[in-house]
Order: structure tokens, then sequence, then C-alpha cells
């Protein structure tokens, strides 16, 4: 782990972490589109699971969708989960809910570097097949590097208050 | 203890009842899968999501939901298991 060499107050004392994505064609002959596999823990409900999500870098949330939430919840959960909100997307209104969870990012060594956020779930009766998304309350804290020539994704993060585990 | 020391024990506790870190190998398989089989799987289903574990294709249906109550009936575990909607609609997203 390096210092951030950034004489930004924000990054003084952090650390740095760092993940690669990659690209992938939402449909053959289809965009390539950047993505990074994350795990999400939902420590409420005891749950963990890997979820690859595009890299969105004009969302100010990260978000969860049913083809990833179903496989974290059962469907009477859904119920148990935080405030119901709308998010305003390019499409329209869409319902989500909200839940404190946490996104992990796959280090050497068999060590996960977590994220506290609280997430957004989508209602799950009406997928859409949009991947789950990673926002802004991730990329906040560093360098999102996207390559579409080389079809690599590097996202280098800072942060104050690393939970670092091994397993 | 500190509420992010108890938050970071929640953490490990998870990621070590899942087997985190050993899921991955078998979640790359079974997306990898998807992804080298797309157009194969596209035309046996269109329009369909279809779930696979490794190499195999447990279920494909029109409704997540039902494909979801059938995955967690073959048992196996669930974070193991890629899930994909196999659609021939060439549609741009815009988030």
């Amino acid at each position: 782990m390096k210092r951030n060499p950034s004489s930004s107050r924000l990054f003084s004392d952090s650390q740095k972490f760092e993940i690669r994505g990659f690209y992938r064609q939402g449909y053959p002959g289809g965009p390539w589109r950047p993505f990074v596999r994350v795990a999400v823990a939902l420590p409420r409900f005891s749950v963990v699971r890997q979820v690859d999500m595009l890299v969105d870098s004009g969302a100010d949330i990260t978000t969860l969708q049913p083809q990833d939430s179903l496989l974290l919840l059962e469907e009477p959960q859904f119920s148990q989960l935080g405030e119901q909100h709308t998010v305003q997307g390019i499409g329209g209104l869409t319902t989500f809910f909200q839940e404190e969870a946490a996104i992990g990012l796959f280090l050497p060594n068999k060590r996960t570097c977590w994220v506290p956020i609280v997430i957004d779930i989508a209602e799950p009766s009406t997928p859409s097949g949009i991947p789950s998304t990673l926002g802004n309350d991730i990329m906040q804290f560093g360098v999102t590097s996207l390559d579409a020539v080389h079809r690599t994704v590097k996202i280098e993060l800072w942060l104050p208050h690393s939970l670092v585990t091994k397993s | 203890m500190s509420g992010m020391d108890e938050f970071a024990q929640k953490l490990k506790s998870i990621a070590d009842q899942s087997k985190l870190r050993e899921s991955a190998v078998v979640f790359e398989r079974s997306r990898s899968f998807i992804d080298s089989n797309w157009e194969k799987l596209l035309k046996q289903c269109p329009n369909c999501w279809v779930a696979v574990y490794k190499e195999q294709v447990l279920a494909t249906d029109k409704d997540l939901q039902n494909l979801v109550r059938i995955i967690r009936k073959s048992g196996v575990r669930l974070e193991h298991v890629a899930v994909e909607l196999l659609t021939s609609e060439k549609k741009p997203i815009l988030l």
C-alpha cells in the first residue's frame, strides 16, 4: 500500500488501493462497456456475493439490479430493506431501496478492502437487464481510468479509513 | 471495540462463511461460460434469463424471479452462479 503523493488534504493520510476491471460487450457485436468485479456485502442480512458492476462515472450512487440482488436476498427480505425512494435516470424515475452495504475490492494475497456505502437496490419485480452500477459514491475516493482502446479499466482509491480483511 | 472494528469483524465473518475468495474461482468459470457461449445460448433461448453454474446451464426462464426460484431449489451455492439476460435487442443503454 502506498501513500498518495497528492498534496490534497483529503488524501494526505490515506492508503491507496487499486483494482483492475475489464470491458465486456452487452451483446454480440454490441458496444464494449467498462466493468469491475467486486464483492457486495449486506451486513444486516449476513450475505455477500460477487457482482460485475458497470462503471458509471455519471451516477451519484452505486446500484444493485435484480439479477444480482435476487441472488443475495430471498424475496421476503426485500420488504425488510431500508428506505424506499425514487432515483432520476435518463429513462425516468426508478424505485430503489437503500441499504447499508460494503463494496469489497479484491486485493492480492486473498485480502479484500471494504468500502462502506449505502447501496441502492432496485425494486426486483421488473428487471430490465441493465447491469448493476458502480457510481461516484465509490469513485469519488480516487482516480478511474478507462482505456477503451486497450479495453482496460483501473480504479485507484485513496481511503482514509481502510477496512481490509484476509480470508 | 469501535463501531468500525465491529463492522470489519462482521464483514470478515460473512466473507469467511461464504468462502468468498474460493467462490471467486467458480463464479469466474460460470461467467466465462456465458461470455464464450453467448450466441449459442441466445439461439437456444432468445430473450431469456440464463443461470450458469461452472460450464453447466442450470436453467433458463423468461421471468427472472422464476429463474432464481429454480436456482435456489437446485441446491447449488448461489455465490457460484452467474445470471445474464440473453437479449437479441441491440439497444444501447443510457443510464
